[in-house]
């Protein structure tokens, strides 16, 4: 095997290097690896080989794959830095790496020696087949030779008749010509009888110089002069057809590619004639360029066709005159219809002025408004997308301009046209949103409060209230929901609209129906013009520019309805009314649907063009903020809703409580008190009113998110009220002050004390959520503590505490689903019971648990 | 529980207690009265004494302790005898009032007299605030005020009824919670809360001086106070949250109104003494405040109010607050939650 691999590597280098007897195991291994171009540098055959001159690295020494591999090295290096199971780890592995690595390297030397064995059977056939190739050659060129003789005696023979063919040829083509100007005066004849005036010309500038040339032959001579004959006629002909040509006759571009062509003929002919290339300069700018400026491009072009120079500059002047007049119509159109874009749902109202057989007074307001609003819907809905032709026209001049002045002038008129399109919209939007404003809280007036209500109000509480609540009704018949989202939706509807048409007028491109006015192609296609990118940029600024007015709009008439139902809770606040705190409800509800409703509609516009960062930088519409902003007005009102909704029930507990002598009760309660049956009964159906009340309210809308559970959520810790029962402290702690510390200082190192405080029971917290039960847990508490306070006025016999015990457990037995958190629940009632026995003249006389609650 | 801004001393009682009132004959101190309430239990009245040991720091530097038996609703210590208070106490069936004399060697109280001119429950006694020594008293209780003329003599022992001098009939069944002697003489007129209402009254002539109709929305109007340096002002604390000021002069509405400060009943309003701007109000949402009112221009009506701190220490409701009675160190104040 060593011999053939040798002889390999010599047949590779080409010049044989001999295997010496002295060549040790590492020249060997070279000269394989070089084999296999696995050497890092082949050593040359002449040089010495490359001895361990420099040191090696020790690294190098104990790598398996380094050159300068030293076994002890390895050897020493693994045995002193591995544990025995991992040295027989590396021996095993060692061990079967070299045995792979054995077995391919028998695979690749037998391989390499049977592609040898292959190459010599090879050459050994080739040699054989080269010698009979070499035989048929040398036949072959014998044939050839016989070939080109053959062929020279051909040629001699026929060169002879090709010399006269030649000739003969030449006299036809001459013969052919005559007779085509023969022909020449009845063709061109033709041409002008079917009014080709072009192929007429055409055959008379072609024949002309023919017979001009042959004049002196006699019969050349008639056919010149008929055929000048002819041309004469037309020219008559044209020039009479020209010049008495009036405006109105072109209509079609068939008919004004004819006319040009006319002009052209005639131009021609009269060439030389200054008075009557001025007259037809004239009668073609007449017919031409006046008439049709918006064609002025086009006019341009065929101008310099016909008469051969430039006239724009001249007309560029008149060119602007009637691109302003255009404009000038094309934007009083926008403007008017833009105005009318404010919303296009005509039964939108329909909802809200149902109230056909109501005719109180201080609605002519109102009413004033939704005709306005209703108006604007109409003209909308009659006035979007104009006038298609207009655009079209205003598309054509910009065109033109592009022709004639090319595009730095139709980037400056697409700019104004622009600017004065974003002046529009952005007055527009102003307009639109105090409409919708104005609108709004009429609405809201409606629902609650209108200012002729005020006597009303005042003077019949019940009266007021129930002429709202009937509105409210009303509304609520035909969804309150739908009603405000189809506002939502109009407005989104009217904002996208005016857009996609401002878009839609300053790009000469059509907008889809559903296209994004922002991935117009418009803005997206950049053909590497200047000026073509500028109006782009410049779109983009207009566009951030209405966008940002009406991101700021929107944020300021939510504050502004805000503000307004904000007032609203306070009019209506503390009145302890019942009529009135229903009004709370509903205000509360109104604010909860607009709030939902609303900011996503808000949100949703917002959300459409949020994927533009390059508009989205620098508008500040915060969304989440808004919908905080009336979230917490929400909260507000529902928060004062609750209070007022508990100090009310609390009233009537007061007069229950006030009514009975519980100190002269005579036996063992036997039943609940009508009273307790009745406030059970009275919490249920405020319950019953929240939970309605949230019906249909989104889930997420019900959190406050930030700081509001901490204010809010300390009731879930144990009351502390319960914990101090009375009476237990011994008269030694009487004189036991603590100095010098409040108590809003216990913080630092309180122990226990800290403990005991942080406990405290939270009645009046905010509410840390909008839902139902939270509300409820919050009047309940509201209730309960004002039930404790009136209980602690009184005093009472064991009967009357029993009496208590019994009702406080019933009412724990009715009532505790209704309330979110039951260990509050609990606690209040134990505040309550432990209240009662406080006020107990009679001592231990509490009735058993088992008694209770039988 | 006593406080003064951020520094306080506390002082624990060992049942609940719902009056604390300023010594008012005391003006050298800031001593204050306050008396338990337990049904079961013998009663306790304190006479406790703060003083700022250094700046900013309060100590409670005497708290005698004297027996009650029954149970204190209210104490109207007299003002110009600070061994003498009217006590308004739970006797079982009936609230009644007592004048009691601290003895000075024990813990006892001597009972000087008991009205018993009332039919009904004493809500409260009134000592008229002149700056002399008169023994003119009124005790109101829910059908009447009565007028009387004390005579005191300084021995101890039971004393003959005090001489009736008037009695006013309200002749009206809202029941009536307190009541305020205008303290600029004549001495002659009287406010009293009947339910949402308060009510005028003038002493010579047995009549309603004025009326204010639903002065608070709804509940009971559980404080009065008269401003003492500008006659005709007063304020009131009602079940409808609010505090507000009012003008004898112009019963139709307030002139201030403050809403915000409370979540459940305000039980507790009361003037400073010496600086009138300074208002500390209480409820049972167990919030004590304090308000500062900014008299816009002098003559005029418009004030601008101020919550000058929010107190949310108390555990408890708080029933009553007092401005402490020295002179020399009028910022001092006492809030006392039902826990004691």
């Amino acid at each position: 095997m060593s011999s053939s691999n040798s002889s390999l590597n010599g047949s590779v280098d080409g010049s044989p290097v001999l295997p010496s007897p002295s060549v040790d195991r590492d020249n060997k291994k070279r000269n394989l690896l070089a084999f296999y171009g696995l050497a890092p540098q082949q050593p040359s055959p002449g040089q010495p080989l490359p001895g361990p001159v420099a040191p090696p690295n020790p690294a190098d020494l104990v790598s398996l794959d380094s050159v300068h591999f030293s076994l002890p090295n390895y050897l020493s290096e693994l045995y002193t830095t591995t544990n025995l199971p991992n040295l027989l780890n590396t021996s095993s592995a060692l061990s079967s790496e070299i045995a792979g690595l054995d077995s391919h390297l028998q695979t690749l030397i037998y391989s390499n020696y049977s592609s040898f064995l292959h190459a010599t059977d090879t050459v050994r056939t080739m040699q054989s087949s080269l010698s009979l190739i070499s035989d048929n050659i040398s036949h072959l060129n014998n044939k050839i030779q016989e070939m080109s003789n053959l062929n020279d005696t051909i040629y001699t023979s026929l060169q002879k008749n090709k010399n006269e063919i030649v000739s003969k040829s030449e006299v036809v083509e001459r013969m052919k010509k005559k007779l085509w100007l023969w022909d020449l005066p009845g063709r061109m004849k033709k041409c002008v009888d079917s009014e080709y005036y072009g192929e007429c010309m055409r055959l008379w500038n072609k024949g002309r110089k023919v017979l001009k040339r042959y004049e002196t032959v006699k019969s050349v001579q008639k056919i010149l002069e008929e055929c000048q004959k002819i041309v004469a006629e037309l020219e008559t002909l044209l020039w009479n057809r020209v010049i008495n040509q009036k405006e109105e006759d072109k209509t079609s571009v068939d008919e004004i590619n004819r006319n040009t062509e006319w002009f052209k003929i005639i131009v021609k002919l009269k060439q030389g004639n200054e008075e009557a290339e001025a007259t037809l300069k004239k009668q073609f700018e007449r017919i031409f360029g006046k008439r049709n400026l918006e064609n002025w491009g086009d006019f341009c072009v065929r101008y310099e066709r016909i008469f051969g120079e430039n006239n724009r500059e001249k007309t560029a002047s008149e060119l602007k005159k009637y691109q302003d007049e255009v404009l000038t119509e094309y934007y009083a159109r926008i403007r008017d219809n833009l105005k009318t874009f404010i919303m296009s749902e005509n039964d939108l109202l329909s909802g809200v002025d149902g109230n056909e057989g109501s005719n109180q007074e201080g609605e002519s307001a109102a009413d004033a408004s939704k005709i306005k609003i209703r108006e604007m819907f109409k003209r909308l809905e009659e006035g979007y997308v104009v006038d298609k032709t207009l655009t079209a026209k205003l598309a054509r001049v910009y065109e033109d301009l592009d022709r004639v002045n090319k595009t730095t002038e139709v980037a400056r008129v697409k700019i104004s046209a622009m600017e004065f399109m974003s002046r529009i919209v952005y007055d527009l939007i102003d307009e639109i949103f105090r409409e919708l404003v104005s609108y709004w809280k009429r609405s809201i007036e409606d629902i609650f409060w209108s200012p002729s209500d005020e006597a009303n109000h005042n003077n019949n509480n019940n009266e007021g209230h129930m002429l709202r609540r009937s509105r409210m009704d009303e509304i609520s018949k035909k969804n309150v929901y739908a009603v405000v989202n189809k506002v939502g939706n109009s407005f989104e509807k009217t904002l996208s609209q005016a857009f996609g048409y401002f878009f839609n007028t300053i790009d000469d491109t059509p907008l889809g129906e559903d296209e994004n006015p922002y991935t117009s192609p418009i803005l997206k296609t950049d053909k590497n013009n200047k000026a073509q990118s500028n109006v782009r940029a410049l779109s983009f600024l207009n566009y951030s520019l209405v966008f940002n007015k009406l991101v700021v709009c929107t944020q300021a008439s939510v504050l502004e309805l805000n503000e307004y139902v904000c007032s609203f809770k306070d009019t209506i606040q503390w009145d302890g009314n019942e009529m009135k705190i229903n009004d709370l409800m509903l205000l509360s509800k109104f604010l909860i649907i607009f709030a939902s409703e609303k900011m996503s509609v808000i949100a949703g516009i917002v959300v459409k063009i949020k994927d533009e960062s390059e508009i989205r930088d620098g508008i500040e519409l915060n969304v989440v903020e808004l919908n905080d902003r009336i979230k917490k007005t929400v909260f507000a009102v529902m928060e004062t809703y609750t209070k007022a909704q508990g100090v009310l029930m609390g009233r009537i507990i007061e007069k229950r409580v006030e009514a009975r002598q519980w100190s002269k009760l005579k036996k063992e309660p036997r039943k609940v008190g009508k009273s307790i049956v009745s406030f059970v009964e009275d919490f249920k159906e405020v319950s019953a009113v929240v939970t309605y009340m949230f019906l249909g309210i989104p889930k997420e809308f019900m959190f406050l998110d930030e700081g509001r559970k901490d204010s809010a959520g300390s009731d879930i810790g144990a009351g502390s009220e319960i914990s101090s029962g009375r009476g237990n402290k011994s008269g030694a702690l009487a004189t036991t002050s603590t100095r010098g510390k409040p108590r809003a200082k216990f913080g630092v190192g309180g122990g226990v004390v800290d403990d005991f405080f942080n406990k405290k029971l939270v009645i009046f917290g905010r509410l840390s959520q909008l839902d139902p039960k939270t509300i409820m847990t919050n009047i309940w508490k509201i209730v309960v503590k004002t039930f404790y306070e009136l209980i602690r006025m009184q005093t009472m016999n064991k009967y009357g505490l029993q009496q208590l015990q019994v009702e406080s457990q019933y009412i724990m037995q009715t009532l505790r689903d209704k309330v979110v958190n039951e260990s509050v629940f609990e606690k209040m009632l134990e505040e309550l019971r432990s209240s009662a026995v406080g006020r107990c003249n009679e001592p231990e006389s509490g009735l058993e648990m088992n008694v209770i609650q039988n | 529980k006593m406080y003064e801004e951020t520094t306080a001393a506390v002082c624990g009682l060992p049942f609940q207690a719902r009056c604390i009132v300023p010594e008012l004959a005391d003006t050298e101190h800031n001593r204050f009265l306050v008396g338990t309430l337990s049904l079961r239990e013998e009663n306790e009245i304190h006479s406790i004494a703060i003083e700022e040991i250094s700046p900013g720091e309060l100590d409670i530097v005497e708290d005698t302790v004297f027996v009650h038996k029954r149970e204190v609703w209210n104490i109207s210590p007299c003002p110009f005898d600070s061994s003498l208070f009217f006590t308004c106490y739970n006797e079982g069936t009936q609230y009644v009032a007592a004048l009691w004399r601290k003895n000075e060697n024990n813990t006892d109280l001597d009972q000087v007299l008991e009205l018993e001119s009332h039919r009904g429950s004493v809500k409260c006694v009134l000592w008229q605030p002149s700056a002399g020594t008169s023994e003119t008293i009124l005790s109101m209780d829910d059908t009447s005020l009565i007028h009387y003329d004390l005579n005191i003599s300084s021995e101890s022992g039971s004393q003959t009824q005090p001489k009736v001098k008037s009695k006013i009939d309200y002749k009206e069944g809202e029941q009536t919670t307190t009541a305020k002697w205008r303290p600029q003489p004549p001495y002659s007129e009287v406010i009293v809360s009947h339910g949402t209402n308060i009510k005028g009254w003038d002493l010579r002539s047995g009549k309603e001086t004025f009326q204010i109709n639903r002065a608070h929305q709804h509940g009971k109007i559980r404080a009065l106070d008269f401003n003492s340096n500008k006659p005709n002002q007063f304020v009131s604390g009602g079940d409808d949250c609010n505090i507000k000021f009012w003008d004898i002069k112009k019963p139709s509405d307030p002139f201030a109104v403050l809403d915000s400060g409370h979540n459940h009943w305000v039980w507790g309003v009361e003037f400073n003494k010496y600086h009138d701007q300074l208002v500390l109000s209480s409820g049972s949402d167990s919030i004590v405040n304090l308000w500062r009112l900014e008299w816009e221009e002098a003559g005029k009506r418009g004030v601008r109010s101020q919550l000058l701190r929010r107190y949310d220490d108390h555990e408890h409701s708080v029933y009553r607050v007092a401005w402490g009675n020295n002179e020399l160190n009028p910022y001092i104040f006492a809030s006392l939650s039902f826990d004691g």
